[in-house]
């Protein structure tokens, strides 16, 4: 009978997120094992093979212009023979997948996990690529109106907007906050390489309309690139990787409507969290997975922010980035605006978030991103940040425990994980 | 035991018919177009496939018909629960109850009215969408809907639009309605005046001329 057991995090890397178009998925992917092979010298892909599983993190086969595309890859790495399978689960691809390799290593039926990650988006026109991503929405009533997810975004910022009194320049500081760290993250991060500046507010408030209060320096673009991360249990985490491993103490999985419309009353979610509640403002599917999360790792709910030491949750848009902080709970004992005119979430504040530059700053080949996100938290709780950027400007100094949300649809599906350090 | 659905024998779905709608709407398949070769900053060469490929979907509405052929006849049609009551537009031929462990709900009539409960003024959309901006999309509660639908609001200055708002369904005429969404949309409704311009609004304003000019330039 095979036992529980305690499931950390041993490595990880993603390649640049605005990867050139000319390589193919298997060298992306290979890239990223080959960059294990010299960050985790220990590590062999035979003892996965012995001992472990794949699990992939792939959004759309529209994108790949293949079904079933990680087979390739499983071929490509020598697998053949070891078990995969592959998670989409929309922009929450990602941390679904790594909820996988949680499961699996936390249920000991398998005690290496390398979780593979990756998107390649410029393969169609961006407008077309947009499409693709709006029918996840549902295409009966929603994608036929010609608008797509920023669009719908949009439209639950502005009522979580007019709930807290919030305004357009409290938007663009997490905007601005988000694209200025990804400047010290360096060379990997899509802001780095596209556009190599640090940006105002003003700049953000003067770019393009897109959806209001959505304007272009408010959203991510669409990007390509790969990740994979390490997960294992505790016998393989201090083999790799004896000084730079993390345990995954907590865990969270949890879903909401797929038509936002459809949260103004939703019986699962008004029997748990009273009437009203989440509405199309709030994030129920963050606050759920993020309480189950929580209790794992033995952090209240009303201390949250202060417990949390640094996080790296999922910006689509600056909005959405805001709302996270109210679905995790950091805004309980202030209020949303007072929250960011503490600049708690700012490097310097209490709860440094996304200072690898998160989606808008980092950039959001879907399946990749979550990822990307876990691997920047883990580097931030190993130490790692100054061999991996090149810079201390965005490191979280001293920081003991982390903080991954993985986020889908409309809030459709989110995951939230802490992270330890050992 | 109770039988679930009906099982018709698919005597009216051929693959005969298909063929005359493939006639009508070709599909090419997975066809090759172009090659191109060049090289990349770091001096690696690269060569570039381009496939053309593409798709028609058909597909029935099944249980959603009658909400289909309402929208056709000017109508909507919601769904109300015989055990909860809970009325939803959309609808939902299963009540989202677990209570009521997926009872079949009924049909009802919506009202053509409802609440603007929250909006956003696109000034970028999907490729189809590109000339009809600004476009206001707006999520409202019809009747006594307990779920919003989206859809767009009709209003001639986007940035008049308010939470909370009265609206109105209004139809596309009869000849040019196709049983979907894009059959009807919102406008406010004929009682209600806007407030006054306010710093919101008229930021709004500002932020929607570079659209106005930008969809003009489309247009020629």
């Amino acid at each position: 009978m095979v036992e529980q057991q305690q499931v950390f995090i041993a490595g990880g890397t993603t390649t640049p997120f605005d990867y050139p178009v000319n390589l193919q998925i298997e060298e992306l992917v290979a890239n990223t094992i080959r960059q294990l092979y010299e960050d985790v010298p220990n590590f062999h892909l035979k003892d996965v093979r012995e001992d472990g599983m794949v699990v992939y993190s792939h959004f759309s086969v529209h994108f790949a212009h293949q079904l079933t595309s990680y087979w390739i890859l499983h071929d490509h790495l020598g697998l053949v023979g070891v078990p995969h399978f592959r998670i989409d689960n929309g922009g929450n691809t990602g941390g679904s997948a790594l909820y996988a390799a949680y499961a699996l290593v936390r249920a000991g039926l398998a005690n290496v996990v390398p979780v593979i990650g990756y998107e390649l988006m410029g393969s169609v026109s961006q407008s077309k690529g947009s499409e693709f991503i709006a029918i996840a929405s549902d295409t009966r009533y929603e994608a036929m109106l010609g608008a797509n997810y920023t669009n719908y975004y949009a439209g639950l910022a502005r009522v979580f907007m007019e709930e807290y009194g919030l305004t357009e320049e409290d938007f663009a500081e997490i905007a601005v906050k988000n694209k200025n760290n990804a400047m010290a993250t360096g060379e990997k991060a899509q802001h780095f390489r596209k556009v190599g500046k640090k940006l105002t507010v003003d700049d953000v408030m003067e770019s393009r309309l897109i959806s209001y209060p959505l304007k272009k320096w408010d959203c991510c673009f669409m990007s390509e690139g790969a990740a994979t991360i390490l997960v294992c249990n505790e016998k393989y985490a201090k083999q790799y990787s004896p000084d730079h491993y993390v345990e995954i103490t907590g865990a969270g999985l949890s879903s909401c409507t797929i038509r936002a419309g459809d949260r103004y009353a939703f019986p699962g979610w008004t029997e748990r969290y009273g009437a009203g509640y989440p509405g199309l403002g709030e994030f129920a599917a963050c606050r759920h997975s993020a309480e189950v999360a929580y209790k794992m790792a033995g952090i209240n709910w009303k201390d949250s922010h202060k417990q949390i030491d640094v996080a790296e949750v999922h910006d689509a848009f600056s909005t959405s980035e805001f709302q996270i902080y109210n679905a995790l709970g950091w805004c309980e004992s202030t209020t949303p605006k007072q929250f960011i005119h503490d600049k708690m979430p700012m490097m310097d504040g209490e709860i440094p978030t996304n200072p690898g530059g998160g989606l808008i700053g980092y950039g959001h080949p879907v399946g990749a991103t979550g990822l990307m996100s876990a691997i920047e938290c883990y580097y931030q709780l190993t130490g790692l940040i100054p061999r991996e950027h090149k810079s201390t400007e965005n490191e979280v100094k001293d920081a003991e425990v982390g903080l991954v949300n993985s986020h889908a649809g409309t809030g459709t599906s989110i995951s939230n994980f802490i992270l330890q350090r050992v | 035991m109770a039988k679930l659905h009906s099982t018709p024998n698919n005597t009216d779905f051929n693959w005969k018919g298909w063929e005359k709608i493939s006639k009508l709407i070709p599909e090419r398949g997975w066809v090759w177009q172009n090659y191109r070769t060049g090289t990349s900053s770091d001096k690696s060469e690269w060569v570039e496939q381009q496939i053309y490929y593409d798709m028609l979907y058909t597909f029935r509405l099944g249980a959603l018909s009658p909400y289909a052929k309402a929208l056709k006849e000017g109508k909507l049609l919601g769904t109300k629960c015989p055990k909860c009551g809970d009325v939803t537009f959309p609808p939902r031929v299963n009540c989202w109850n677990l209570d009521c462990k997926l009872e079949i709900t009924d049909w009802v009539e919506m009202p053509l009215t409802g609440i603007l409960h929250t909006f956003t003024i696109c000034g970028f959309a999907a490729k189809s969408a590109l000339k009809k901006l600004p476009f206001v999309l707006a999520y409202v509660l019809v009747g006594e809907s307990k779920t919003a639908v989206a859809n767009i609001l009709k209003i001639d200055q986007p940035w008049h639009t308010e939470t909370n708002m009265p609206v109105i369904v209004k139809f596309a005429k009869e000849e040019d309605r196709v049983g979907n969404i894009i059959d009807f949309w919102f406008e406010p409704d004929p009682k209600w005046t806007p407030s006054p311009m306010n710093a919101e609004k008229e930021r709004i304003e500002k932020l929607c001329q570079p659209v106005y000019e930008w969809v003009r330039i489309l247009n020629r």
